[in-house]
């Protein structure tokens, strides 16, 4: 097993879909890495939103 | 840059360049010219595959009396050829009860989902209706 940690594994996750997407998406370098920087934060930031809202829900 | 993008493609029929960027992921932006996305895209989407099988993702069978299932392994197939590859090597069995299996199968599915959307993309490239 690579990762034990589960937010090593988000952020790997984000790492990988946020470059494609800003590759795929996005034609100048400079613009690649703004939209990918963004897409990655929005990642784990979301991933902390929803998980402090999931707190109070435990199964 | 579209203009050598169209040059470079014409000629090669639009779905032999889907064909190519399914099987290599990647192959159909370097076919095309645009060698810094089909190098993004040869090293970053096999390699969240290999990361998705060392999870202990799994590889799902074709199980049309399970659709879920059979979806995960449409969506698997779609990275080309690494899942043959993985499956002549046997690899992707699955652990189900790793921590983390699911977020190996995650890995698994979106890198091939992601490999189609680029095979797409390549696609709409060589037919001439984007840069």
């Amino acid at each position: 097993m690579i990762v034990r940690s589960h937010f090593g594994v988000l952020l790997l996750f984000a790492f990988f879909v946020s470059t494609i997407f800003a590759v795929l998406l996005r034609d100048d370098v400079r613009e690649q890495v703004r939209f990918g920087a963004t897409l990655f934060g929005a990642f784990v930031l979301g991933a902390y939103v929803l998980g402090w809202l999931m707190y109070p829900f435990p199964l | 840059m579209r203009a050598t993008t169209i040059e470079r493609t014409q000629g090669a029929h639009p779905l032999l360049v889907w064909i190519a960027a399914w099987l290599v992921p990647g192959a159909g932006h370097l076919w095309s010219g645009q060698r810094l996305k089909g190098l993004v895209f040869l090293v970053m989407l096999p390699a969240m595959f290999a990361i998705g099988l060392a999870l202990d993702g799994r590889l799902f069978p074709f199980e049309l009396a399970q659709p879920l299932v059979a979806l995960a392994a449409i969506a698997d197939l779609g990275i080309g050829l690494p899942y043959l590859v993985a499956r002549v090597l046997a690899a992707g069995g699955g652990d189900v009860i790793a921590v983390t299996y699911e977020y190996g199968n995650t890995f698994l599915i979106v890198a091939g989902l992601l490999n189609l959307l680029v095979a797409f993309d390549a696609f709409d490239i060589a037919a001439g209706r984007k840069g």
